[in-house]
């Protein structure tokens, strides 16, 4: 059953999303602020998550936040920082069950979405900066985190050929910012920064569920009174595809090498040729159908894994696999036969179909969880595509072979980046 | 099948149960609304099951640590070669299966052809296929498998914590055993497992999602094997197990930046199944609430105090032959957050839990409780977990209304017990 989501505008700034569902024992609410990646300010908004996070005027630490959502049935309260392309977001988010299924004066709904409003404009305070103790700990969180992202050498490896393909550019900036930028942060400069994020970033509130959205909305206004933000989402600037292949090898403390691979596609989710990049993707190297799971590791072992997905907001798709080193040029030379056989349009009814049935089955699938399915529609905002998920099914389920094929032929290699082990000293980066 | 029907009011949720011919406990949950369905069908076959004596028979057969793991694996196996994953790929499903303590289960999720895919299931559970070459293929595959758990730090800590915690209870042997145990694996000893663990009367099938029993009930029936009634009960032997703990501190090193610890306090009140068990899974979870999350004065010592770093979970372990409470995170000096941790529960043992506090803790439960039915997966495993206990879905009402301030105060003083804890700790090197 497809959810009907409906869109009031509080003002030209500010949205409000109703997926409105019977389906769910709960009700959610999420308010997203929308900032413009850049490195100046990464690190800013990482941290502002953690600190507003650890409580408010009225709930001062983790336990009085923790007894006041246990009170109202086991509420669910988080916050944490998404990327999409280039825009960088600021979430909050509440859940807890319907009205319906507990007495009827406690209002439950009512009362967490007030907490997630008072979680973001009424934070603790103190002469114009919020609670050091609370900044000082973040801030050490925040810089482990951040040098823990090295540490899975899986996700690092690609993160690194994106770095190295949009290098100088907003893309290439971390969610989480660096540990630079965030030793700087003082409470007074944080303080600042949240004034900034609270009323210049354009705002989307998603509630989920079925619930008065009235209510919701009167609240919202209330808030947003005095607040007048911008608009205009941030935007993703496309990739400009380079003139030929380039090659980063860099050493790290590893022993299975990481070979990843970086492709121009030009091609975004507002594009009417991006569900035939879906399915592309999908026959290509996303899951256990695919060319490349089933060439690269089942027939020839040349990879422990091998797989492709879509950097959809920025253009590209990336390939990561994981090696022997030894592997490594023959490994190179069966992803790239594969990419060349989808161009000859050397794909079976099998690889086809199963690709369309699994996009469609994972697309199907966030319907059925609250959350995925607000981050679906935030995702639809963000690209200004507003496609309902009924709509994106259909659309998968029309793609013919023939636009598969025609896809294949824009699909560009740009960079291929190798992680090994120590046994050579120096990064070398040269062109081919 | 005759299918009756349960009504929860709480959860407003319908639940269909059934029991088939061979024996096999089948339930079905439709879900209006949701686009998914998801089937899991699986055995009360776990690592724990290594001796048993099995139906109408006499002699005590002793099992290789890791058969059940390995069975599960060889199932993929079919005597036409075909592949199953291609097969449910073909369906638009997504297949998965696992090995625990107690089960061993294979499961689906898919948005079409759900009929097509439940057949694909029900028909390869139900066709064994072991050869020599098979099981010698195999046992290189899980050995390295074996090898991935070895390097885990998470895994070691919780298996030398169960081996620290018990002297003979097979809790305390890894789920996939080692390379030297599997070694010893037959197609034989693969057939004797199956014969016994596999028969229908022995499994469940629970299905969730956008179906109804009309609609699955036919092919269902279609898909089962006709066989005998066994000629008894599976007996299951686990040895004696005495109320002390083997060691109370455990440690070793690994490659981790900081030391994780987990402390545990192991169960004396066993050999409780159904009601009776769930009703003490609901009060040390509402314990364990109040004593260790960061609502608690403990947590808040700990945590401010830089004791832990990052949190500390709390997980309660309840079955019928064994139980535990296990608290794990990272810590510097772990033997202070024991001491911590023994300080403030002694304290509020003899203080004992605040009555406003206690109804705060089983409203937020409820409150999950619910929630938890948002959650099509959550729910299928829920039940297949609980199902061999002879736990149901819908318990958790009337069992919740009987736990009072007396019997969680009872619960506080005799289970935590500082003489039947356990520390296991992982070091860096």
């Amino acid at each position: 059953m497809e959810a009907v989501q409906e869109t009031y505008m509080i003002k030209p700034g500010v949205r409000l999303h109703y997926i409105k569902t019977s389906q769910f024992k709960t009700v959610s609410v999420g308010l997203h602020f929308h900032r413009q990646l850049t490195c100046e300010e990464a690190s800013k908004n990482a941290l502002l998550v953690d600190v507003l996070r650890r409580g408010n005027a009225r709930f001062m630490d983790d336990a009085a936040l923790g007894r006041y959502l246990q009170s109202l049935y086991g509420a669910y309260f988080d916050a944490d920082i998404r990327r999409k392309g280039e825009d960088q977001i600021v979430s909050f988010m509440v859940s807890t069950v319907a009205d319906h299924f507990v007495p009827a004066d406690e209002k439950c709904v009512e009362k967490v979405a007030g907490l997630l409003f008072d979680m973001v404009f009424s934070p603790q305070i103190t002469d114009g900066a919020f609670r050091s103790d609370y900044v000082e700990q973040e801030k050490v969180n925040l810089i482990n985190d951040i040098e823990a992202v090295i540490n899975d050498k899986r996700s690092y490896a690609l993160w690194r050929l994106i770095e190295n393909m949009c290098a100088g550019e907003p893309y290439a900036v971390h969610e989480l910012g660096d540990v630079e930028s965030v030793r700087a942060i003082t409470p007074q400069l944080l303080y600042q920064h949240y004034e900034k994020v609270i009323s210049e970033s354009p705002v989307d509130i998603f509630v989920t569920g079925e619930t008065d959205i009235d209510m919701i909305r009167r609240l919202a206004e209330e808030r947003f009174y005095a607040i007048n933000p911008p608009g205009e989402y941030p935007r993703t600037a496309l990739y400009r595809p380079r003139e030929q292949l380039e090659r980063v090898t860099e050493s790290y403390d590893i022993s299975q090498a990481k070979l990843s691979m970086g492709f121009y596609t030009g091609i975004t989710p507002d594009d009417p040729r991006y569900s035939a990049l879906m399915v592309y993707n999908s026959i290509l190297g996303s899951g256990a159908h695919s060319k490349l799971f089933n060439h690269v590791r089942e027939k020839l072992s040349l990879a422990y894994y091998a797989s492709s997905r879509l950097e959809r907001y920025k253009g590209l798709m990336v390939i990561a696999s994981g090696i022997e080193l030894k592997n490594r040029q023959l490994a190179e030379e069966e992803i790239f036969a594969q990419i060349e056989a989808m161009k000859r349009g050397d794909i079976s009814d099998y690889e086809f179909d199963v690709s369309v049935k699994s996009i469609v089955n994972s697309l199907r699938s966030l319907g059925d969880n609250n959350s995925y399915l607000e981050d679906y529609y935030l995702g639809q905002a963000v690209s200004r595509t507003n496609i309902s998920l009924a709509a994106q099914c259909e659309r998968i389920a029309a793609v013919t072979p023939e636009e598969v094929i025609e896809i294949a032929g824009l699909i560009k290699p740009e960079m291929v980046y190798l992680m090994k082990g120590h046994d050579r000293k120096e990064a070398e980066s040269c062109n081919l | 099948m005759q299918f009756i029907k349960h009504y929860n009011e709480t959860l407003r949720e319908t639940l269909y149960s059934a029991e088939h011919e061979s024996g096999l406990k089948v339930a079905i949950m439709p879900k209006p609304g949701y686009s998914k369905s998801y089937a899991i069908f699986g055995t009360h076959f776990g690592s724990v099951d290594n001796r048993f004596i099995a139906p109408g028979g006499k002699e005590e057969i002793l099992l290789p640590d890791g058969i059940a793991h390995f069975l599960e694996h060889k199932m993929f196996e079919q005597p036409d070669g075909s592949n199953v994953f291609e097969s449910y790929a073909r369906h638009g499903a997504n297949a998965n299966a696992y090995t625990s303590f107690h089960v061993t289960a294979y499961l689906f999720e898919s948005t079409q052809d759900i009929k097509e895919n439940l057949g694909i299931l029900l028909d390869f559970v139900q066709a064994p296929y072991f050869t020599d070459e098979n099981v010698a293929k195999e046992q290189g595959i899980i050995g390295q498998e074996i090898g991935m758990y070895d390097d885990d730090p998470g895994w070691q800590l919780m298996m030398r914590f169960l081996g620290a915690m018990y002297h003979e209870h097979p809790v305390r042997i890894d789920i996939a055993g080692s390379v030297d145990s599997i070694a010893s694996i037959t197609k034989d000893t693969l057939y004797t497992c199956y014969n016994t663990f596999y028969h229908l009367s022995n499994m469940c099938l629970f299905i969730i999602g956008d179906v109804t029993p009309e609609m699955l009930s036919d092919c269902i029936e279609a898909h089962l094997k006709k066989v005998e009634k066994p000629a008894g009960d599976i007996v299951r032997l686990y040895g004696s197990e005495p109320h002390s703990v083997r060691e109370s501190f455990v440690t070793s090193a690994m490659d981790v930046s900081v030391p994780m610890f987990m402390l545990g306090f192991k169960d004396a009140d066993c050999g409780y199944e159904g009601k009776k068990l769930l009703q003490k899974d609901l009060e040390l979870s509402i314990i364990s609430e109040i004593l260790f999350s960061k609502t608690s004065p403990i947590y808040t010592r700990l945590y401010d105090g830089g004791y832990i770093l990052g949190g500390m979970d709390a997980e309660t372990a309840c079955e019928r032959e064994y139980g535990y409470v296990v608290l794990s995170g990272e810590s510097r000096n772990p033997e202070d957050v024991r001491d911590i941790i023994f300080e403030g529960l002694k304290k509020v043992q003899k203080e004992g839990l605040s009555s406003e506090e206690i109804e705060r803790v089983c409203r937020a439960m409820t409150g999950r409780y619910i929630k938890q039915f948002n959650n099509l997966s959550g729910v299928a495993h829920q039940y297949m977990s609980q199902v061999f206990n002879g736990i149901g879905l819908f318990d958790f009402t009337e069992v919740i209304q009987k736990v009072t301030p007396m019997t969680l105060h009872e619960r506080l003083t005799t289970y935590f017990d500082t003489e039947r804890s356990v520390l296991s700790v992982i070091t860096p090197r």
